[in-house]
């Protein structure tokens, strides 16, 4: 089995940044990422897409090119396009099994970086399990990776940086957006302006770079409808129509593709898996994995990087790894007067994006993701189940997600539960007045994404113990 | 808050449902205090198979009880069906015991012959060698020695089952009370009193169904219950196509689709983790077992923890006058008998004595035979 210091599951801008860092101060480091390339979702396609060379995109795209390079140039044992199913640990670290290039690999650890990143927040309404509408970043993804750009009649709906982003990167793209339905409930900009006076003068660049984005959507001609709420996606077999309410009146357009977002949250199904603690963000709203302030989790052995951690975007993520791999050096006693300036001066940045934080979700705070949902909504794709069913659970004694999810099959299908754990948890706080924090979330269990029954024989098979390190 | 109620039972779980299920069938008035959503539940991890074959090995007695307690089943299932309108998908089409070598096969043609013997009645099973078990189950793999098969044996959707319980309980109006675990528990002027955090229920009669927690509620009482977790491991795939329609103790077809591959016996305590080397190692028996399931996707493993007396049997022991115990680890494999039969000892206010084989009595070795 090969063994190293440091493992990291991803290779996001977080991820890269820790396995450089680590492997730079002398550890003996491997990165495992389920995609063939790095860069993570906000640096996807960077190293090999179709915008590698070109600024079309942005410039805050392009910053992910000095991250990559400085990975690409450490001594890193990189697994990409690989499987990873399930982690183990215990006091002295760990092991993780994962398949790549067909071959199943193990590796043994001593301290194991979780940079897993953001997933899109799910976001139920009536209709949005028809084909035609889809999570925006997913369509971003399908831009950023391979070029597509959607045709037809689009809008975009839901609030927050990303869809702005995407809104102008459409159209520098040519393509004509049918409406923007901005889901935000109204706020007096200035007056959230000037409470989080600090924060938005810290970050002066930040702000006008929004104020920038809002003003190119503006002048682009795009309608945009505020105040959006009671969405409702009509269709027989594909999206035809979206009728909702905007500032209290009701309107509807015809579309082929509606593009969903309401930010994103952390993503933690690993963490989950792991069996780390986890605890409410008011503020995010959603559950984060407990962090202290070195991101290390409740488990001594395992830290939390990134937007995996808490949502605070591209630029905190590589100063958020920089701090966990300072205090792995510490740890294993490698710590010298380098590390810890780097430790000083990566702590100051993160506080300087934790900062603006507050700011931004304020801001683009979630609507549609925390309404209540209707009965015959869907909850759970995987396994079709509609919100009446959890509330029949209740009802039949259910007050937490494990005895929901066992009532209901609610999660079980494919993506266990990542795409509905949130929401099931908001539903059961809601009909059981009690506090999400205390309602909890699913038990997350191995293994992390399907595996055949053949590969979960093969791919832990015990081997001979080598405890050669693997650079 | 504080409740009175004829009856307080105490876990949720099947065992716990099952006896107030009873209950609220002879109009007996009860309540169930139940732990939280994170509370150590057999009830949620189980394999579901409703199985008789093999039981009363160590405790003969064990035989006919779980013969009649299959017996009972479709009335449950039909009784729960009209009632809650969940259908808890029962088969009892007979189920299969894989062996994997003949050493395995020997062993169990032997265990079995020890139970029919004791039982001293009519008993059915038979030993399939891999031809003859191939005629049943054509999937099954070459280098499999064979199968015991026992027509009595069957299977049940568990977790429908715990919800079909529920509901039907409720329906009857019993009360269900979730959330808080007992922490106080004591005889004041002929009643029980049981303490929750924030509860306070007062019982003519308690049922300790509490799973492994009954070990603790004994203590409140002064008596040992000898329980502990035995701790087996399962997997589950992905939905597919009906491929089996027998029960079998090691791989299951659950009505949903999904296969389930069960199980380890591990003595760990408490310890309710998932372990890589049993997902390899139950894995390749799967595989081994039946070929064909190569290619399907696991989508999920867990622990559940089995809830183990010393002779792997049930035990129902008046403890004090009043305070009943029930404890086993085949919750499903006894859910009818469990609302039939012993729900109306519970009514009554004594255990039979044709029961004293299931009495705390069997494990105490100073103790000299009951009179």
């Amino acid at each position: 089995m090969v063994s190293v210091d440091v493992l990291v599951i991803g290779g996001g801008p977080a991820g890269m940044t820790a396995a450089a860092a680590a492997a730079n101060a002398g550890l003996s480091v491997a990165l495992v990422d389920e995609r063939p390339d790095a860069g993570g979702q906000i640096y996807r396609g960077l190293e090999s897409g179709p915008f590698r060379e070109s600024s079309a995109l942005g410039a805050d795209y392009r910053k992910g090119a000095p991250i990559i390079e400085r990975f690409r140039s450490a001594s890193i044992a990189t697994f990409f396009g690989a499987a990873l199913w399930r982690i183990d640990t215990d006091q002295n670290g760990g092991r993780a099994a994962f398949s790549c290039s067909g071959l199943h690999m193990s590796i043994s650890f001593r301290k194991l970086v979780a940079a897993t990143g953001a997933m899109e927040r799910p976001v139920p309404f009536a209709g949005w399990t028809l084909p035609g509408v889809m999570n925006l970043g997913a369509a971003q993804l399908l831009l950023k990776s391979s070029g597509l750009v959607p045709s037809g009649r689009v809008a975009l709906l839901g609030n927050g940086p990303l869809l702005l982003l995407f809104a102008q990167q459409l159209t520098t793209a040519g393509v004509r957006i049918g409406a923007i339905l901005d889901t935000a409930p109204p706020v007096n900009k200035v007056a959230l302006g000037l409470k989080h006076v600090k924060a938005v003068l810290a970050n002066r660049k930040k702000v006008l770079k929004g104020i920038g984005m809002l003003r190119a959507v503006r002048q682009s001609g795009i309608p945009i409808y505020k105040d959006v709420s009671d969405v409702m996606a009509l269709g027989q077999d594909q999206l035809t129509e979206l009728q909702f309410v905007s500032r209290d009146y009701p309107a509807k357009l015809e579309l082929d593709l509606l593009l969903v977002h309401e930010g994103v949250i952390p993503n933690t199904h690993l963490s989950r898996a792991l069996g780390c603690k986890h605890v409410w963000s008011d503020s995010q709203a959603c559950f984060v994995p407990f962090t202290d302030s070195r991101g290390r989790s409740s488990n001594r052995n395992v830290f939390i990087i990134g937007d995996g951690a808490s949502i605070r975007g591209a630029d905190a993520a590589p100063a958020s790894a920089e701090v966990a791999v300072s205090t792995i050096l510490s740890d294993l006693d490698r710590a010298n007067a380098k590390s810890r300036k780097v430790l000083a001066c990566a702590l100051h940045s993160l506080e300087k994006e934790e900062k603006f934080r507050p700011f931004l979700d304020a801001l683009y705070p979630p609507r549609l993701a925390v309404t209540r949902i209707a009965d015959e909504t869907i909850i759970c794709r995987c396994e079709e189940v509609p919100a009446s069913a959890l509330r029949e659970a209740v009802r039949d004694g259910a007050i937490g997600p494990a005895q929901a999810k066992a009532f209901t099959r609610c999660g079980m299908g494919p993506c266990q539960g990542r795409m509905c754990a949130l929401q099931v948890s908001q539903l059961l706080a809601r009909e059981t007045s009690a506090s999400i924090g205390d309602v909890g979330s699913y038990n997350v269990r191995f293994p992390l994404k399907p595996i055949t029954l053949a590969d979960m024989a093969a791919s832990a098979e015990p081997s001979v113990k080598d405890d050669s390190h693997a650079h | 808050m504080h409740i009175e109620a004829d009856v307080a039972v105490i876990g949720g779980g099947l065992v716990g449902i099952s006896i107030a299920y009873g209950l609220a069938l002879q109009r007996i008035d009860s309540v169930v205090i139940d732990e939280g959503d994170s509370a150590v539940r057999a009830s949620r991890g189980n394999f579901g198979l409703v199985w008789v074959q093999g039981k009363g090995l160590a405790l003969p007695a064990y035989t006919g009880w779980a013969i009649r307690a299959a017996e009972l089943w479709p009335d449950l299932a039909q009784r729960l069906g009209s009632r809650t309108g969940i259908d808890v998908s029962l088969d009892q089409s007979g189920g299969l015991f894989f062996c994997l070598t003949p050493d395995a096969m020997e062993q169990r043609a032997a265990d079995l012959q020890t139970v029919k013997e004791q039982y001293g009645a009519p008993y059915h099973f038979e030993m399939l060698d891999n031809k003859e078990l191939k005629k049943l189950v054509p999937e099954v793999g070459d280098d499999v020695a064979g199968a015991s098969y026992s027509r009595y044996d069957g299977h049940a959707n568990p977790i429908r089952l715990l919800q079909a319980l529920h509901r039907a309980y409720v329906d009857l109006g019993g009360r269900y009370a979730p959330g808080e675990g007992v922490i106080g528990l004591e005889q004041r002027g002929g009643k029980f009193v049981v303490r929750t955090q924030t509860r306070t229920i007062l019982a003519t009669r308690i049922v300790l169904s509490a799973g492994l927690g009954n070990a603790g509620l004994g203590d409140l009482l002064g008596k040992a219950v000898p329980v502990k977790p035995i701790r087996g491991q399962i997997i589950v795939t992905e939905r597919v196509r009906p491929i089996f329609t027998k029960a079998m103790e090691q791989v299951r077809q659950t009505d949903n689709g999904s296969i389930m591959i069960g199980s380890t016996w591990e003595d760990v305590g408490f310890d309710t983790a998932t372990t890589m080397e049993a997902n390899r190692q139950m894995a390749a028996d799967a595989v081994r077992l039946f070929p064909i399931l190569a290619n399907i996707r696991a989508v999920r493993s867990w622990s559940a923890l089995r809830i183990m007396s010393p002779d792997a049997s049930p035990i129902y022991e008046e403890l004090v006058p009043g305070a009943f115990l029930v404890t086993c680890h085949s919750g499903v494999s006894l859910a009818a008998i469990h609302s039939f039969e012993v729900a109306k000892w519970i009514a009554d206010g004594h255990i039979p004595g044709s029961m004293a084989p299931f009495s705390l009595s069997r494990f105490d070795t100073s103790a000299t035979l009951a009179p």
